[in-house]
């Protein structure tokens, strides 16, 4: 039924909002894009917790990425 | 294997997403391996959406309490929009938990706006529609008029208490409802208004500063004025306590005058009220000098009185009922008239050094004698109280002083000084008591005392000898410190006309009140010395006693000296017998001499005095004279009247001699030595008898001249000069203080025992006492010639005697003596 999957698009797009108000609120840093990758792994059976984990670590690395390229660019 | 590559490749975008791409040497494929194998390595039991939901509540109650109430309705908002039939929901929830960063801090709901799916707040304005979607409006009636009743909405109206607004004093406090106590009190509280005291608050900050100009108006400057005229501590005038020094504050702008017209009138008030303050310090200090303490007294009247008329000058700003100019010039006028005579006064006490005990009195005089001269009435009616206190506060000493004759040792004002409490009775008048002088001589007392100090002094020292002769005056009782003068007699007449000086009507007071309180001392006091204490007894007993007054008693103590001397040349000289012997002999033959008690005094003899003549001179012959009559004579014994006996006894003794051989005559070898011999004999008995006749008579004339004179004296100095006059004269005309003379009378009497030496050779009696003429000076040559001589030097003696005399009459005016001289110039003729 396309009026049912609309209804159902439009529904999801609004939780995703209301998450993404959510998770500014809680100032996750969390972009629309990447919240909507997380809920996806979620739903495909990913802990919670080891996603926040992967998460930080890659912020970590990013940082560190950045911090050797700001360095190496400062050379 | 779907579900595999599904999340491959959803972590692939994750890792992308977050790990930025732009570089190639980030190892992305490796990263996301990794990321792949924590995803899939976990295990895990579904999460708990019951801790999630209570960790959600839990973190929207902890918003609300850290303040963040925006954080905490949009948290809680948004998960009340939340889907609940997700089954994912606490899974994402917790993923969200996880990756919460400080929210509180860093969180901030405006970042909501800038995303571009913002969901809409609760607090959106409502539309019609939502409004009638639960109860439509279709009803009829419904725009009617209601008919209010206790229905009517002021009934239901509350108080939110949560907006806790605050109430006023209107009369809507009626109608809160009356269980709610707390805020029916809280109706009734009038808010603080601060607004108010921000004026005070800004002054107070500017006078306490000083810094810059103070401005204050008339009003103001006249309060503090007044305030600092009284004595008390003031904003506009800074005032040293310790030595009442007031000074201006600077910096004062007053709105109606220029800064240094200002600047003046504030230094006049400035040194008013130092002036004012400097008498109200010494006013307070303690002092030791009673006429002083008796001025501060009064100036602490006066004190008083310019208070009073400062606090009038207020009242007029005080009174409602008229309307009164704020004029700090006119408040200068009023208070330069009543300070001035306080000023005056100020600078008087300040004055005098501890050198001058008078010097307040002095200056308190002069200033009241100069004011009341000048005009000036204001001044001369404040000075004036002041000075009559201390001027009668110290009269009570002058007042005790000559009434009974008793002054302070202590007070260092006094007129008098005990200078030796212990001294001789028969010093008492001259050493007892003495008068305070400054280094010119000048009586210490206050300026219009001294021309009476002398009579003061005179009239207590009187005073005091009655009191030491036993002979207390007549006392009724009274304290003699109260005898005051009346001052009512000062101040009525200048009150009345004001014609007469003011120092001249004190004259006149203070000599009406010493005449008062002094008339009655004199008279009893000579009575006292007459009547009680044999005064003129004393004198009419000299005569008797010194003088020869009764010749038969003199004659018996005479020759029975003589009679010693003769036959006893070494023994005669016995003070014992010789003092019974005067006792017996002079004191007993007069009645006025009865009671007299005589001593003889013997002093070593010249050991070459060789006449019997010159033994005399050893003999003082001494009668101890009441004490109250040697503080006139100003000696135990009259040493006059001494010399006068021992002389009257040198000539008995040549008149015993030239009798001795009286009718003794032999025949000479010669009849001129004869005839030379008799006829000085007789001139030398002549010249013994004129010298003995002068010698009584003088003494007699003078003694009767002493007793009338001393009786008309007024008091003991008049007596005291009358007795030196007396002595003077006596030792004058008795020859015994004109050395040359007195050697010719004492030579011509020699000249009679050599005379009587030769005699007796001459009738060939042997002589009574060989030892006598051991040493004879005209033991050598026939009589004639010692006739001769001894006529030759008689008449030199006598010539020389009378031209003395006369010399000595011309000099002196004694007609005693020129009428001795007289006499003596019939014999030498």
């Amino acid at each position: 039924m396309p009026v049912a999957d609309d209804d159902k698009r439009k529904a999801a797009r609004e939780t995703i909002d209301i998450l993404h108000e959510i998770s500014t609120l809680l100032n996750t840093n969390l972009d629309r894009h990447t919240l909507s990758y997380c809920v996806s792994l979620i739903e495909n059976g990913v802990n919670p917790e080891a996603l926040a984990n992967v998460i930080t670590d890659l912020r970590a690395q990013n940082e560190r990425f950045e911090a050797e390229q700001a360095k190496a660019a400062a050379q | 294997m779907a579900h595999a590559a599904t999340i491959n490749q959803l972590t692939d975008n994750l890792v992308r997403s977050i790990v930025s791409s732009d570089h190639d040497s980030i190892p992305i494929d490796q990263i996301r391996e990794n990321a792949v194998k924590s995803l899939r390595s976990s295990s895990h039991a579904r999460t708990n959406q019951f801790d999630i939901h209570s960790r959600l509540i839990g973190l929207v109650e902890k918003f609300a309490v850290l303040n963040r109430d925006d954080l905490s309705e949009a948290l809680q908002f948004r998960l009340s929009l939340l889907p609940v039939e997700s089954k994912w929901l606490p899974e994402i929830l917790s993923l969200l938990l996880h990756l919460s960063e400080r929210p509180v801090e860093k969180a901030n709901v405006e970042t909501l706006d800038t995303l571009p799916h913002r969901i809409a707040d609760a607090s959106s304005t409502l539309a019609w529609e939502e409004l009638t979607a639960d109860a439509p409006i279709d009803h009829d009636g419904l725009w009617d008029d209601v008919e209010r009743g206790y229905h009517s909405s002021g009934d239901d109206a509350t108080v939110d208490e949560e907006h806790d607004s605050d109430a006023t004093t209107s009369t809507q406090a009626t109608s809160i409802a009356e269980y709610n106590v707390l805020a029916q009190a809280r109706s009734f509280i009038v808010p603080l208004d601060d607004s108010a005291l921000e004026e005070v608050k800004c002054l107070r900050e500017h006078m306490s500063e000083r810094s810059g100009g103070i401005a204050v108006s008339e009003l103001l400057l006249v309060r503090e004025t007044l305030l600092m005229l009284h004595g008390l501590p003031t904003s506009l005038f800074v005032m040293n306590n310790s030595t009442g020094g007031v000074t201006a504050a600077d910096g004062l702008q007053l709105q109606t005058s220029a800064g240094t017209t200002l600047r003046d009138i504030t230094m006049q008030f400035a040194a008013i009220g130092s002036a004012i303050n400097a008498l109200r310090l010494w006013v307070r200090t303690e002092q030791g000098v009673a006429y002083i303490q008796s001025c501060q007294a009064a100036t602490q009247v006066c004190l008083s009185r310019f208070g009073k008329q400062l606090a009038d000058l207020e009242q007029r700003y005080l009174s409602k009922t008229a309307d009164v100019v704020v004029s700090i010039v006119g408040v200068r006028s009023a208070v330069e008239r009543a300070a001035k005579p306080l000023v005056r006064l100020g600078r008087i006490v300040q004055t005098p050094s501890p050198q001058e005990p008078h010097g307040l009195l002095n200056g308190l005089y002069d200033a009241a004698c100069a004011s009341e001269l000048s005009g000036d009435l204001t001044t001369f009616t404040v000075l004036l109280p002041v000075f009559l206190a201390g001027l009668k506060t110290y009269l009570r000493s002058i007042s005790c002083w000559i009434m009974s004759g008793t002054c302070d040792t202590n007070d260092e004002t006094s007129l008098v000084i005990d200078r030796d409490p212990a001294c001789d009775l028969g010093n008492f008048w001259h050493d007892r008591y003495a008068m305070k002088t400054f280094a010119d001589g000048q009586p210490n007392v206050p300026i219009l005392l001294q021309p009476r100090a002398s009579r003061i002094f005179a009239l207590g020292k009187s005073q005091a000898f009655l009191k030491a002769l036993k002979t207390p005056p007549e006392d009724d009782g009274r304290d003699f410190s109260t005898v005051l003068p009346d001052f009512d007699s000062v101040v009525e007449p200048i009150k009345r006309t004001g014609l007469r000086p003011f120092a001249e009507i004190l004259e006149e007071t203070l000599s009406a009140w010493l005449i008062t309180t002094a008339e009655d001392s004199t008279p009893a006091l000579r009575r006292a010395l007459f009547d009680s204490h044999g005064l003129l007894k004393s004198y009419a007993s000299l005569t008797a006693i010194f003088c020869s007054e009764n010749g038969r008693a003199f004659q018996d103590f005479a020759e029975t000296v003589f009679w010693s001397m003769d036959h006893a040349p070494k023994a005669w000289r016995n003070e014992f017998l010789l003092s019974e012997l005067a006792n017996n002999t002079l004191s007993a033959s007069s009645p006025t001499a009865v009671d007299t008690t005589l001593s003889i005094r013997i002093v070593e003899a010249d050991a070459l005095a060789l006449s019997s003549i010159q033994q005399l001179q050893c003999l003082t012959l001494e009668t101890i004279l009441p004490w109250p009559v040697q503080n006139i004579t100003r000696a135990r014994s009259p040493t006059t009247y001494a010399k006068a006996f021992v002389l009257l006894l040198q000539i008995y003794r040549a008149k015993s001699l030239l009798r001795s051989h009286f009718f003794d005559l032999r025949p000479s070898e010669t009849p001129r030595a004869l005839t030379i011999a008799l006829g000085l004999r007789q001139r030398l008995s002549t010249t013994i008898e004129i010298l003995h006749a002068h010698i009584t008579t003088t003494s007699s004339i003078s003694n009767k001249l002493l007793l009338r004179e001393t009786q008309e004296a007024d008091d003991i100095d008049a007596m005291v000069a009358v007795w030196s006059k007396h002595d003077r004269q006596l030792e004058t005309s008795l020859l015994l203080s004109v050395r040359p003379l007195r050697e010719a009378v004492l030579t011509s009497l020699e000249l009679c025992e050599r005379f009587a030496n030769t005699w007796a050779r001459l009738v060939a009696s042997p002589p009574e006492d060989d030892e006598d003429n051991e040493q004879d000076i005209d033991s050598a040559g026939p009589p004639l010639e010692s006739f001769a001589l001894l006529e030759e030097e008689a008449n030199k003696q006598l010539s020389f005697l009378i031209a003395g005399l006369r010399g000595i009459s011309r000099a002196g005016g004694s007609t005693a003596l020129e009428m001795l001289a007289e006499r003596l110039e019939w014999i030498a003729q």
